[in-house]
C-alpha cells in the first residue's frame, strides 16, 4: 500500500474523529447541558407575526 | 397550552443525540458509502464529499432542527404545521404535505429492506446459508428467491418467509412508535446505537484478522482510499458525493424536524445538529470503509473489489458479505452480527422517518397515540404488500426513485426557500441560535441563503436528467435468466467479461448483448404480459454454457432462440466456475447438463400502480389537511362570533 491512500485515509478519519471530539468538548462545557434561558430564548419568535387571513 | 404540555419530550440529551444519530445512520453508511467512494475517485471522493457536507449537508441539518423546534413550539410535529410557521400563508401547509406523505411511502419499502436484514440475521444464526455437504448455497439466487424476483424455487418455495419477516419488522416499528418518543424511540436508540458500535468494532477486529484469502484488507483500503484526482474534473463524481451526503444525513424527510419539535427553547440546536452530523460521519467514514470492502478484498482478491463495489448496495451487503463470512470460521456468530448491525441501523432510521406521520395524526388530527399508531400501522402493512409481491417488477426501486430520491430534493428545496427567503434568514438564524451556546460561523448564513438552494436545484436537475437517460421514467420490461435447481452444483455460476467464444469484447459486446435483451423486452412490451422460456443446456469443460434447445412462450421464442440465448450468455460472460473440490476430482472437464429459465417481466402496470399509490397518498393527506384546517377556521370563527356577541350584550 503506497503512502497516498494512507495519507487520505488518515486525514479523513482524523478529521472525522476531531469533529467528534470537538462535539464532546462542546457538550462538556459548563452550561452546555442546561444553557441559561436568556432573553432570546424567552422572546417571541418571528412566526408570531400576524397571519394572513385563513381559508373560509 | 394544554395540548403543548401533552406532547412528548425527550427524556435526556444523550438519548436525543443517539436517536438523531440513529435516524441518520442507516444501511447506506455501511454499504452505499464504500461503493460510491471506490467508484468515484477513491480518496479523492472525499474532497467533493466534504464540500457537499459543508455547502448543503450541514446547513440543511440546521434548517431541519430550527424549523422543527419552531413548529414544535406551536404544537406541530409535522411539516404542514411547521411550514405554516415559516410562511403565514394558506398554501404553506399544502407544501408541507411532502414531509408527511413521502416518509410514509419511504417506510413501505425501507422496512421491507430492513426485514431482509432481520431475515438474514436469522438465516445466519440457524446456519441456513452455510455450505452443506455436496453443495454450495448460491447467494445471488438465494437473495433473488427470498425476494421472489425469480421463479426458481431452490431455496424458498414461496413468499411465506419474506412475508413473515416483513410483518415482524413492521410490527416492531409500530410498537416502538406506539411507546412514544422517550419510552420508544429514545429507549431503542439507547440500546441499538451502542450495540451497533460494538458490532462494528467486533467485525472490524474480525476482518482485520482474516487471512488465507485471495487478497488482504490492505487491498480493500487501497482501492477505497487511493486518490484519483483526475476524477474530480467529472461532474458525475461531484453529484455522486452530493447524493451520498443527501442520503446519509436523512435530510429532506421531515423526520429530523419532527425530532426537533420535541425540544425545549433552551436546547442548543446548532450543537445538536453538528453532533448528529459528526456521529453519522463517524460510522460512515470509519466503519463504512473498514468493514465491507476490506472483507471482500480478503475473500475475492484485489482484482474483484472494483466489480463488487460497483455491483450496488445490496449485492455488497446481501451477496458478497455472506460469501465472505461463511468462508471463515464462526459464520453463525459473525454473520448474525453483520445482519443485526444492518438491521439496527435501518430500524433506528425507519422509526425516525415514520414519527412525523404519527405526529401528524396526533397533533393535527388530534388522535390518541394508540389510534395514530394503529392507523399508520395499517397503512404500513398495506403499503408493504406491493413492495413484496411486485418486487420482481421493480416496485422497491420505483418507490425509492420518487419518494427516496426526487422527493427528498424537492422537499429540501422548498424547506430551504421557506426558511431562508420567506421566513427570512435573519429570523431563521435567530431561531437556530435561540438558547444556543455554540455559535454557527457567520459564513453559513450566506451559504444557506444563496449556495444551498442553487446546489439543490443542480442536484435535482442532474438526477432527473439521469433518470431520463437511463429510462427510469419509462417502465421497460425486465429480462433475466436463472439456473434451475442450483443447489445441485457445488461450484458457482458467475457473470464477468465476455467469454472468448463471444469473439468480441468491451463496448461492442455490451451493445450486442443489449440488442438481444431489447428484442425480448420489445416483444414483452408489445404483447403486454410476463413471458417465460426454459432452456436445456450443457456446461462445457471450459465453463461456458452451450444452449441446446429453448421452449416456452411462443411470443418470447419469436425474439429469442437457443443460439441467441447462448450468444447472450457468452457476451455477458455467464459461465460456471467449478469448486476447488470439483477441480481436484476432475469433474470440471466433464460436460454436465443444466436447465436455464428465461424470464421477461412486463413491469409497466405494476410501476404505474406504485405511482398511483404515491399520488393517492399525497392526495389523501392534502384532503385531510384541507378538512382539518377548514374545521379549525370554522371553530375559530364561531368562537370569535360568540365572543363578539358576549361583548355586545349589556
Amino acid at each position: 500500500m503506497s503512502i497516498e491512500p494512507i495519507l487520505f485515509m488518515c486525514l479523513t478519519m482524523g478529521g472525522v474523529l476531531g469533529l467528534n471530539v470537538l462535539c464532546i468538548i462542546l457538550w462538556l462545557r459548563p452550561n452546555a447541558r442546561h444553557p441559561p434561558n436568556d432573553a432570546r430564548a424567552a422572546a417571541p419568535d418571528a412566526s408570531d407575526a400576524p397571519a394572513k387571513p385563513a381559508e373560509p | 397550552m394544554a395540548e403543548l404540555e401533552q406532547r412528548d419530550q425527550w427524556a435526556s440529551r444523550w438519548g436525543l443525540i443517539l436517536a438523531a444519530a440513529g435516524n441518520a445512520i442507516g444501511i447506506g453508511n455501511l454499504l452505499r458509502f464504500p461503493g460510491q467512494a471506490g467508484q468515484n475517485g477513491g480518496g479523492a471522493f472525499m474532497i467533493p464529499y466534504v464540500v457537499s457536507l459543508l455547502l448543503f449537508g450541514l446547513p440543511m441539518m440546521w434548517v431541519a432542527w430550527a424549523t422543527g423546534r419552531l413548529g414544535g413550539r406551536k404544537g406541530h410535529g409535522s411539516t404542514p404545521g411547521m411550514f405554516e410557521q415559516l410562511w403565514r400563508n394558506p398554501a404553506a401547509k399544502y407544501l408541507g404535505v411532502i414531509g408527511v406523505a413521502l416518509p410514509l411511502v419511504f417506510c413501505f419499502y425501507y422496512t421491507y429492506i430492513e426485514s431482509w436484514c432481520l431475515g438474514y440475521a436469522w438465516f445466519s444464526l440457524t446456519g441456513d446459508f452455510v455450505s452443506g455437504p455436496g453443495h454450495t448455497v448460491h447467494m445471488a439466487t438465494y437473495l433473488e428467491e427470498y425476494l421472489g424476483t425469480t421463479t426458481t424455487t431452490s431455496y424458498f418455495p414461496g413468499y411465506t418467509t419474506t412475508i413473515t419477516f416483513a410483518l415482524i419488522t413492521v410490527l416492531l416499528n409500530v410498537w416502538i412508535l406506539y411507546r412514544g418518543v422517550a419510552k420508544g424511540i429514545e429507549l431503542l436508540a439507547k440500546i441499538a446505537m451502542p450495540a451497533l458500535l460494538l458490532f462494528c468494532l467486533v467485525l472490524v477486529v474480525r476482518i482485520f484478522s482474516l487471512d488465507g484469502g485471495k487478497g488482504t484488507v490492505w487491498d480493500g483500503l487501497s482501492f477505497l482510499w487511493t486518490p484519483n484526482l483526475g476524477a474530480l474534473s467529472s461532474p458525475t463524481v461531484w453529484v455522486a458525493a452530493a447524493g451520498q451526503i443527501f442520503f446519509t444525513l436523512s435530510i429532506g424527510f421531515g423526520s429530523l424536524e419532527c425530532y426537533a419539535s420535541y425540544l425545549k427553547d433552551n436546547d442548543d440546536l446548532a450543537l445538536t445538529g453538528l453532533t448528529t452530523v459528526a456521529a453519522n460521519e463517524f460510522v460512515e467514514v470509519i466503519f463504512g470503509s473498514l468493514i465491507a470492502i476490506p472483507a471482500c478484498a480478503v475473500f475475492f482478491g484485489a482484482d474483484q473489489v472494483g466489480n463488487i463495489a460497483g455491483s450496488g448496495t445490496f449485492n455488497i451487503g446481501m451477496i458478497a458479505m455472506p460469501e465472505v463470512l461463511r468462508s471463515f470460521p464462526g459464520v453463525e456468530f459473525f454473520g448474525t452480527l453483520w445482519f443485526l448491525l444492518l438491521f439496527f441501523a435501518a430500524f433506528t432510521s425507519s422509526v425516525g422517518v415514520a414519527q412525523p406521520v404519527i405526529a401528524f395524526f396526533e397533533d393535527e388530527v388530534k388522535m390518541p397515540k394508540a389510534a395514530a399508531a394503529m392507523i399508520v400501522g395499517l397503512f404500513w402493512v398495506l403499503g408493504t404488500i406491493p413492495c413484496i409481491f411486485f418486487q420482481r417488477y421493480g416496485a422497491v426501486d420505483e418507490f425509492d426513485f420518487w419518494a427516496g430520491t426526487i422527493g427528498l430534493v424537492v422537499f429540501a428545496f422548498i424547506e430551504v426557500i421557506l426558511f431562508a427567503w420567506v421566513f427570512k434568514m435573519k429570523n431563521g438564524w435567530e431561531e437556530l441560535h435561540r438558547g444556543a451556546l455554540f455559535k454557527v460561523p457567520r459564513v453559513f448564513y450566506y451559504v444557506l441563503k444563496y449556495v444551498t438552494p442553487v446546489l439543490l436545484l443542480v442536484i435535482f436537475g442532474w438526477w432527473f436528467k439521469d433518470a431520463i437517460a437511463n429510462d427510469t421514467l419509462a417502465p421497460v420490461p425486465k429480462v433475466q435468466y436463472a439456473v434451475e435447481d442450483i443447489p445441485q452444483y457445488e461450484g458457482s455460476f458467475a457473470k464477468g467479461a465476455p467469454l472468448p467464444s463471444a469473439g468480441v469484447a468491451g463496448d461492442r459486446a455490451m451493445s450486442e448483448a443489449a440488442a438481444i435483451r431489447k428484442a425480448v423486452s420489445d416483444i414483452v412490451m408489445a404483447r403486454e404480459h410476463d413471458m417465460f422460456a426454459w432452456a436445456a443446456a450443457q456446461i462445457e469443460a471450459d465453463g461456458r454454457i452451450a444452449v441446446q434447445s429453448l421452449q416456452g412462450d411462443p411470443n418470447l421464442l419469436e425474439a429469442l432462440d437457443a443460439a441467441a440465448l447462448e450468444r447472450l450468455l457468452a457476451l455477458e460472460g455467464f459461465h460456471y466456475e467449478p469448486s476447488s473440490k470439483e477441480r481436484a476430482a476432475g469433474l470440471a472437464a466433464q460436460p454436465r447438463a443444466v436447465k436455464l429459465q428465461v424470464e421477461g417481466w412486463h413491469r409497466a402496470p405494476y410501476l404505474w400502480l406504485v405511482r398511483v399509490i404515491i399520488i393517492g397518498i399525497v392526495l389523501a393527506f392534502l384532503v385531510m389537511i384541507y378538512a382539518i384546517w377548514r374545521k379549525r377556521a370554522a371553530v375559530a370563527a364561531a368562537a370569535a362570533k360568540a365572543a363578539a356577541e358576549a361583548e355586545a350584550q349589556p
